[in-house]
């Protein structure tokens, strides 16, 4: 007995172990990098404390470069959501709504950008779109990005659609609904949280790329190509500013997020306690209706 | 509204090289309360998408109110169809459920949403049109799914096992609920079930199912007593069954030759001498010779008693002759219960009893 509670703690202190490992490789250079936000040193470091400073929030404020990159940003995943959203559902539809010999190879070719190498996308779409004399810049960053994401948010769709119950549907075409009613009336709100999903997806994918976008900008920028070309000369602690501030918007939204989850849960909760109420009462409502109800009596006790 | 609502004329459907519905015809009246009844996997489902054209027949015709249906859609047929899992829009409230066909017609919102007050005032459910359906008892969404159905003013409405979902005493509710709105509203029923509880106890006709077949249409009576055939006999209510061969005629009888004796039944197939046979007898037409007073029964057998159920009104014996189980209710009377045990004599009159062209049985 003891043997095994000994054997107890030393699983639990493995684990403890484990977690604290795990948790200081994935925090640790976090909070390094924001601390070195606050720090008066002029490059990014904790070692060389010369004492907290709030100017390196000033200075972002003032750097032009960081923030038109920021809007620009913005600016290519909103188009990049646009545009990856409606080619995504559609390719979505084909796969999951036709049948067809082919389906299996156009499944592979509409996933395809998602396994090849974002330099390549970002290449071939300059190369492409200089046949058409279109430069490289924020609209052709914003279609060699959506070459992949729009992949993703297929995968995305896909999953939701294969989820369907498409007798819905059929119901609605049966009261006499359009084709297009159908679809806006039931399939698309059936969509909407994969909606939501996806545009966030599409975003982050948007924001964080670079490997594509470095190609297709052209003479512009937007954040990530700028820390990266800022690379070559050294960073500037205003680079910790921007990565805390998106440290603090993460926890900020999930906090939010696991909020309105949790009070969603309790609401379904609430109903399902009155729904099972109501079975009840409208049971002892047909009891006490009588004879009818007859029909089902419990035979009495069973063969000799 | 009277005559013929819906019709099948010759229909068949295959789905490949499988026959789902053999060549059928099927007349149903307007304003009828029809009903459907067959074991799982018969083709009621199928005959209902026929009719509400979610399929084409592979051969024959639909017509519903005199009008050859072929290449009308499903929303192009004034019939209505009320899904096995009734199929209610989770994303909307019950008021909008109930008034989509009417938006489907461009009714405008506040015209929609008084009629679906109504309609929901028709099903017991006033007042309740805000709610999601998630937040509806079972036998409620039921009852929105009906009211959904009717909102669109069909001609025919068809249910396709409605109350299956329900627990056994919301079942019992359903079906007097839906009889009286069927009543009211005076729209043609055709109900699909594999219960012939609710199918007898519901409808007006009958049609009984067997492997895409419809193997006979009547009413309750007529079904349980009167069945044409040996599925027929055996799928609706109990049944004893002898088999044998006809060894006899005699105006409108025929004996029977089997390995427990002769018996003498109503000749229900016209058969002649020789054909193979089965002897149809309800448990409830089954007696003890020499009980009840009265003539002895010109049919006899001898059987061991082998157990009993009490069901309240009437006992059930169960029977052993030869190896042949049988099954015989006998009338829960003072002086039945306790003593009836070992061998004894039973019997039934031969009107009580039906000889039909030996045939497939439904299982148990
Ligand atoms: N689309 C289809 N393709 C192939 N076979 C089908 C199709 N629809 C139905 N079937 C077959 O046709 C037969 C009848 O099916 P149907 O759904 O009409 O049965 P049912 O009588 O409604 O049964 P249940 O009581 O279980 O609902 C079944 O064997 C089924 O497998
Ligand atoms: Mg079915």
């Amino acid at each position: 007995m003891s043997a095994q509670s000994s054997e107890n703690r030393v699983a639990q202190a493995i684990l403890n172990g484990y977690l604290a490992v795990f948790f200081l490789y994935m925090f640790a250079p976090l909070i390094v990098m924001s601390l070195a936000a606050f720090n008066a040193y002029d490059y990014p470091s904790v070692t060389q404390w010369r004492g907290w400073t709030l100017k390196w929030f000033s200075a972002l404020a003032e750097d032009d470069r960081i923030l038109i990159g920021l809007q620009n940003t913005v600016v290519v995943a909103l188009g990049v959501i646009v545009i990856s959203l409606p080619l995504g559902l559609a390719g979505a539809f084909i796969l999951t709504r036709l049948q067809s010999r082919w389906t299996g190879l156009l499944y592979a070719a509409l996933v395809s950008p998602i396994l090849t190498p974002g330099i390549i996308l970002g290449i071939s779409t300059l190369i492409f779109w200089r046949n058409f004399d279109v430069p490289g810049g924020l609209f052709l960053t914003v279609l060699a990005q959506s070459s992949f994401i729009a992949s993703y948010s297929m995968l995305l769709f896909m999953a939701r659609l294969q989820r369907q119950d498409r007798v819905l549907e059929e119901a609605a075409l049966d009261l006499g609904g359009s084709n297009l009613l159908v679809f806006r009336r039931i399939t698309l709100p059936f969509l909407y949280p994969t909606i939501a999903t996806a545009s966030v997806i599409a975003f982050l994918q948007s924001i964080e790329n670079y490997n594509t976008t470095v190609f297709a900008i052209g003479g512009d920028w937007t954040l990530v190509t700028e820390i990266g070309s800022r690379f070559r000369f050294g960073l500037s602690p205003v680079i910790n500013v921007i990565g805390v501030i998106f440290v603090v918007l993460t926890v900020v939204a999930a906090t939010l997020y696991a909020y309105y989850r949790e009070r969603e849960r309790k609401r379904v909760l609430a109903i399902e306690l009155e729904l099972r109420a109501m079975d009840r009462q409208a049971r002892l409502a047909a009891k006490r209706r009588g004879p009818e109800a007859d029909e089902t009596a419990v035979p009495l006790p069973a063969r000799a | 509204m009277h005559g013929k609502n819906v019709e099948l004329s010759e229909a068949v459907m295959r789905f490949g090289d499988f026959t789902a519905v053999h060549r059928s015809n099927l007349e149903i009246e307007a304003g009828e309360f029809f009903s459907i009844l067959g074991p799982s996997g018969c083709g009621k489902t199928t005959i209902l998408r026929m009719i509400s054209g979610f399929i084409e027949p592979s051969e024959g015709r639909i017509l519903i109110g005199g009008e050859d249906m072929r290449g009308r859609g499903p929303n192009n047929r004034p019939t209505a169809l009320i899904f096995q899992n009734l199929a209610l829009f989770p994303l909307m409230t019950v008021w909008e459920n109930v008034a989509f066909g009417l938006e489907a017609r461009g009714v405008d919102k506040a015209a929609r949403r008084k009629r679906a007050e109504e309609l929901l005032a028709l099903v017991d459910l006033a007042g309740q049109g805000g709610k999601k359906p998630t937040e509806l008892s079972g036998g409620q969404r039921q009852r929105v799914a009906v009211a959904r159905a009717l909102a669109v003013e069909p001609s025919v409405l068809l249910l396709d096992e409605p109350l299956s979902a329900l627990d056994l005493k919301l079942r019992q509710h359903m079906r007097s609920e839906l009889r009286e709105i069927q009543r009211k509203t005076g729209v043609t029923f055709v109900f699909i079930t594999h219960d012939q509880g609710e199918a007898l106890t519901m409808s007006d006709r009958v049609a009984v199912m067997n492997q895409g077949r419809v193997e006979q249409i009547g009413s309750a009576d007529e079904i349980y007593l009167n069945p044409r055939t040996p599925f027929v006999a055996t799928f609706v209510g109990q049944q004893n069954v002898f088999r044998g061969k006809v060894a006899g005629l005699d105006e409108g009888l025929a004996q029977v030759e089997t390995s427990l004796g002769r018996f003498l039944g109503i000749n229900g197939d016209g058969l002649g001498v020789g054909d193979d046979a089965m002897v149809f007898v309800r448990p409830e037409r089954l007696g003890l010779v020499g009980r009840n007073g009265g003539a002895a029964p010109g049919n006899q057998l001898e059987a061991e008693v082998e157990g009993r159920e009490l069901e309240g009104p009437f006992i059930n014996m169960f029977l052993n002759a030869q190896g042949l189980p049988l099954t015989m209710h006998v009338t829960n009377s003072a002086e039945m219960p306790a003593q009836l045990a070992g061998r004894q004599k039973v019997g039934f009159r031969s009107e009580d009893a039906l000889v039909l062209r030996a045939g497939d049985l439904a299982d148990e």
